[in-house]
């Protein structure tokens, strides 16, 4: 056995026992860390801080405290909530209304999907997948070059679908699994969105639902449907099989089950999955940009709009950011526990 | 009497479906999927090769078959995608040959051992030749050239993510030690994810305003207060990396962090014992346990760095010229000028560098990283 | 060599778990840690080893005060009840870490690792990952990369708890003899007394983390320094018989004992082990008893009597046939009965 000496060197760069850090170590964990919380907490005091400035007071340089350097006014806040007011309010709600019901439908949908794949084997045909992709470009191809109206190719398409399933399908042996209808679900979210939004907005566009709070409650459920699929699979498969078959037996509906019996035990993964959607819709940009123009107006928009309107005027567009981060970090707060948990039964697993 | 025909015909409804409970579990989702991703994705194939203009009450389309694409790549916005290319020195001619060098190396290394596959041969044939055209790109537009948008974008994708998974890891590591206010720390760190991007871009600009920001007295100091950075191409990118750095480190962070502590206990004290010291420790046993995890939130990562457009259209607008363009921003820009198919064309280099470089990813650190369940 | 703990205690805040525990482990020992669940053994054990600091007293190893030194310094192996083998590493680099981490050259390290894994047999699984393992073959990985270096102490938390009976008689074997080939101090935790009696040279029983005996398994069987030790050790357990002595005789309502010469006190405890009594015909025995049920065996019955309300086993001839009901006498050897302070369980020595 060789127990070191404690010199005074050792002493500063070895732990005193097991459950403490090195002197040495320990300045430099909280340096560090203090140092962190510095780069993260500044610019959002800054942010608040300037909200509560008069112009003249950013213009003439930095002050910092409050009270001290200026004095603190409400002048940015009383235009932007009470001057302004619908102009303010309008996005504010358009953002809440969307960024919501994206949440509900897309932690909804991606729910019963991630649970189907957990629980119900499924056999799909390569043949028929083949099949349909090559329907489906038929019908783009007729409906954008050659002119067909869309509501004569589609069900034209889907009628031969169906024969053509009818017909050939049971011939075809090669069949695509769980994993990797799960993969191809998943991969969606490769899909750059600005790829897809030209055909989205064209789409909107021509069945008249452009900057409407349906068309964006759309796409977000559909950009967000992978995420939802890939965190709550695992959430799912942890739960036991037997609860569920117990259940069958007393003679509960697939549906019942999963509304009284799966979904409340994957309640942590729920809380975390939907907060994180929620946090993608409600700061989504791109989509926004494309398909609401004035009507569905989001706040992201609202604040990205103020560069161009107002020139950098720094009050204003301080009370907006503040007014947009405030319900997202208390709803954060509320399910801070979960979040992590939930991103890592995805992470782990997936 | 009524009553119970309604039942009968409830309960009939309940068994239908449960009997084809596999068709309405899974539909929703894959018919919302076909709409909005399959489905624009060929119409959006379509429109590359197309000329497509707005006309009164609609739009008219023109094929012009692989126009959009030889305009991006050869023709007149070739500056915007790919840059502007530098005559190659013999040091250009260097480096090149070692990347090249290197990636013939792996591929031939693979063709030659036990266990080739057909699959695996066109997968690293692709990987590499994609991984060969980009090494070309950035070594021709960034000795003396000008980057386009799809170098840019490689540059926020890759220096972004190494940055903000090395801080992640760092600050995890930290916050896993057994501190005080472990709890303030991790709360704190989670923050920035929940500002909105457009916001990030704005406090950015606030905060790095020589003149009015906070840092406007070290500026003077520095005798740099009349220096703007959003002028210079290389301030102005650095500038929107450190946006969504800030924003999309604690993502990584919080995941760490939980993967860290996560680990089993007994193993740290069976290295405890064994002799492992606090570097040891972390190399030996920490990292190889968190490693599917890392690997995982950092294919995340470079699936939604490749999507970035807020920081860049807001905090600099793209400037100076193109220079902090990412390709989204390029294709947006492309579709306000009425260049649909143009617009199109670029989404669907992202989309093809961005799936290329994210399978490769995952075949790669998927084999890595997977024997580590007990 | 020696390991030494001297009036060591450890609280987890207002809980004390180990309470003034002094042993004194000779060079080569085996000493056996023995008691139930939760009442402190591993603890202890995790001091010795440095995993967790102590609230007061000393520890010693090797004539070292090592009670802050940090656990790589001591220098002993310990294995895991989970075995904590390293999952990613095969089973090669698992015995070998130990080495490794001491900068032990290439070739030096195979032969320990060889020579280590031949001793537990596992010189075909080198190559394996813990995962593609048994269960028994995880533990000798576990006790391999123990041995493979000469450490201090071997610490032993329950190491044969998670397999099945017959590997944990086989393996007890192994260890035993590996044990005293090697010659190195061994402290081995264990709630199992058959595990504690015949692997150790002596027990320590431990009960709420004060320690109630350290003797040879024989002497702790034979000689139980106090109530709780006498009824914890022995299958079926020791029969506590409450009566009071007087005249040199042991007096319960039905029946005395005469012990000899020993001093009148008030109530006391008598014990006596199953095997030290016969049954005999009623009228004739020290003790009247009824047959409250009988248990063949298979190479003996064991007869529980009902005596006064009290219980009292006896082991009887494999032959031995009793109606339930019955009355029955019993005889025990004066000379092997043990009595106990009522007060504070403390043996009365004769
Ligand atoms: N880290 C800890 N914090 C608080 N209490 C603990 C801790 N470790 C053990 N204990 C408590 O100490 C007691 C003894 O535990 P332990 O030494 O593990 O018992 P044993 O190994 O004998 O079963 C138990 O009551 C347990 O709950
Ligand atoms: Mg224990």
């Amino acid at each position: 056995m060789n127990i070191p000496e404690r010199t005074l060197l050792r002493r500063l760069f070895l732990p005193y026992d097991i459950t403490s850090m090195a002197p040495a170590t320990k300045v430099l964990v909280y340096t560090l860390l203090v140092l962190w919380l510095l780069v993260v907490l500044f610019p959002l005091y800054w942010l608040f801080i300037t909200s509560f400035k008069l112009p003249i007071q950013v213009n003439d340089g930095p002050d910092f405290i409050p009270f001290i350097d200026f004095e603190p006014s409400m002048h940015a806040w009383h235009y932007i909530l009470f001057e302004l007011g619908n102009d303010t309010l309008r996005p504010y709600i358009n953002s809440v209304i969307v960024a919501f019901c994206a949440t509900v439908f897309c932690v909804l949908i991606g729910s019963f999907a991630a649970y189907a794949l957990v629980r119900i084997q499924y056999r799909v045909k390569i043949g028929n997948v083949l099949a349909f992709l090559a329907l489906l470009g038929l019908t783009v191809f007729t409906v954008t070059s050659l002119g067909a109206p869309l509501f004569a190719a589609a069900p034209v398409a889907i009628i031969l679908f169906v024969f053509f399933v009818a017909a050939v399908g049971r011939y075809f042996r090669r069949a695509l699994g769980n994993d990797d209808i799960l993969f191809w679900i998943i991969s969606n979210r490769i899909l750059p969105p600005v790829v897809v939004v030209l055909p989205v907005y064209l789409m909107f566009q021509r069945i008249g639902l452009l900057d409407t709070h349906i068309a964006l409650i759309a796409t977000y459920t559909a950009v967000n449907l992978p995420i939802v699929v890939w965190l709550m699979r695992d959430f799912f498969a942890g739960i036991p099989l037997d609860l569920e078959e117990s259940a069958q037996i007393d003679g509960a509906s697939r549906l019942r089950i999963f509304f009284t019996i799966v979904l409340p035990l994957a309640r942590p993964g729920l809380a975390a999955t939907s907060l994180l959607i929620l946090i993608l819709a409600w700061n989504e940009y791109l989509l926004a940009l494309f398909i609401s123009t004035a009507d569905a107006q989001t706040m992201p928009m609202l604040v990205a709009a103020q560069n161009a309107t107002r020139g950098p005027q720094w009050w204003y567009m301080s009370v907006l950011i503040v007014i947009m981060i405030a319900p997202i970090v208390l709803t954060a707060f509320l399910l801070q526990r979960h979040i992590a948990r939930g991103l890592l039964v995805g992470a782990i697993k997936g | 009497m009524a009553y119970l025909e309604a039942r009968d015909r409830r309960d009939r409804v309940a068994e239908w479906v449960d009997r084809n409970a596999g068709k309405v579990f899974i539909l929703p989702a894959v018919l919302t999927l076909l709409a909005f991703s399959l489905f624009p994705l060929l119409v959006s194939a379509y429109l590359t090769l197309t000329k497509l203009k707005f006309a009164a009450g609609g739009f008219t389309l023109r094929y012009v078959e692989w126009l959009n694409f030889k305009k991006l790549i050869f023709g007149s916005q070739q500056y915007h995608l790919l840059g502007t290319f530098d005559v190659f020195g013999i040091v250009d001619w260097l480096i090149l040959g070692a990347i090249f060098a290197l990636l013939l190396f792996f591929f031939v290394r693979y063709l030659i051992r036990p266990g080739t596959t057909v699959v695996g041969v066109v997968g690293r044939s692709v990987a590499f030749v994609v991984a060969g055209a980009l090494a070309l790109l950035l070594v021709a537009t960034l000795g003396g050239g000008f980057p386009g948008s799809l170098v840019v974008t490689l540059f926020y994708v890759f220096a972004g993510v190494s940055v903000q998974f090395a801080l992640a890891l760092g600050l995890a590591v930290l916050c896993a030690q057994n501190i005080y206010g472990r709890n303030l720390f991790r709360v704190v760190f989670f923050l920035p994810i929940m500002v909105t991007p457009v916001g990030i871009a704005y406090m950015f600009r606030m905060l790095a305003d020589t003149h009015k920001g906070p840092f406007a007295d070290i500026w003077t100091w520095l005798g740099l207060a009349d220096f703007s950075w959003a002028a210079d191409p290389w301030t102005a990118r650095i500038v929107v990396l450190i946006g969504d750095t800030w924003q999309w480190t604690p993502f990584m962070f919080i995941v760490l962090l939980a993967a860290i502590e996560n680990q089993p206990r007994d193993q740290l004290e069976a290295a405890r014992i064994d002799g492992a010291g606090g570097w040891q420790i972390f190399r030996d046993i920490t990292w190889p346990a968190i490693a599917p995890v890392a690997a995982t939130i950092v294919l995340i990562r470079l699936i939604e760095a490749y999507k970035i457009i807020d920081l860049p259209n807001v905090l600099t607008s793209g400037g100076p010229g193109i220079a902090t363009e990412s390709l989204t921003l390029h294709a947006f820009v492309a579709w306000r000028t009425q260049d649909l198919g143009g617009s199109a064309a670029v989404g669907y280099m992202l989309l093809f560098v961005a799936t290329v470089t994210c399978l490769s990813f995952f075949n790669f650190a998927g084999r890595r990283t997977r024997r580590t369940e007990l | 060599m020696r390991v030494r703990m001297i009036d060591v205690r450890k609280s987890f805040g207002q809980n004390e778990v180990v309470k003034n525990l002094s042993l004194d482990i000779a060079d080569g020992e085996f000493l056996v840690l023995l008691g139930e669940s939760g009442c402190g053994k591993t603890t202890a054990l995790r001091m010795v080893a440095g995993l967790e600091t102590v609230s007061g007293g000393t520890i010693e190893i090797g004539d070292q005060d090592v009670t802050n030194v940090l656990p790589k310094y001591r220098n002993v192996a310990m294995v895991f009840q989970s075995y904590a083998l390293y999952p990613h590493m095969t089973v090669a680099k698992n015995i070998g870490y130990p080495l490794k981490l001491r900068g032990t050259p290439a070739a030096e390290l195979d032969a320990a690792v060889r020579a280590a894994a031949e001793k537990v047999h596992l010189e075909d699984l080198l190559h394996r990952y813990p995962r593609q393992l048994s269960g028994g073959q995880r533990q000798r990985v576990a006790l391999a990369r123990a041995m493979v270096r000469t450490p201090s102490a071997f610490l032993m938390d329950e190491p044969l708890s998670n397999l099945d009976a017959k590997l944990r008689i086989a393996m007890r074997v192994e260890l035993k003899r590996l044990q005293s080939e090697l010659g190195v101090t061994t402290i081995y935790v264990t709630h199992d007394q058959v595990e504690a009696m015949t692997l150790a040279h002596r027990v320590a029983v431990m009960d709420e983390g004060v320690l109630q005996q350290v003797a040879p398994p024989k002497e702790i069987y034979d000689d139980p320094a106090n109530l709780f030790v006498a009824r914890f050790i022995g299958a079926p357990a020791m029969n506590i018989v409450k009566g009071t002595v007087e005249d040199g005789t042991f007096a319960v309502p039905d029946g005395a004992v005469s012990l000899g010469s020993i001093a009148a006190r008030g109530d006391v405890y008598l014990g006596f082990r199953p095997e030290d009594a016969t049954l005999a015909p009623a009228d004739e025995a020290m003790l009247r008893a009824r047959i409250y049920s009988t248990e063949m065996t298979g190479n003996e019955t064991i007869v529980t009597c009902e005596m006064n309300g009290e219980q009292v086993v006896v082991r009887a001839d494999k032959d031995y046939e009793g109606t339930l009901d019955a009355a029955v006498g019993i005889d025990l050897d004066p000379g092997k009965a043990r009595l106990f302070d009522c007060d504070n369980g403390r043996r009365i020595r004769r």
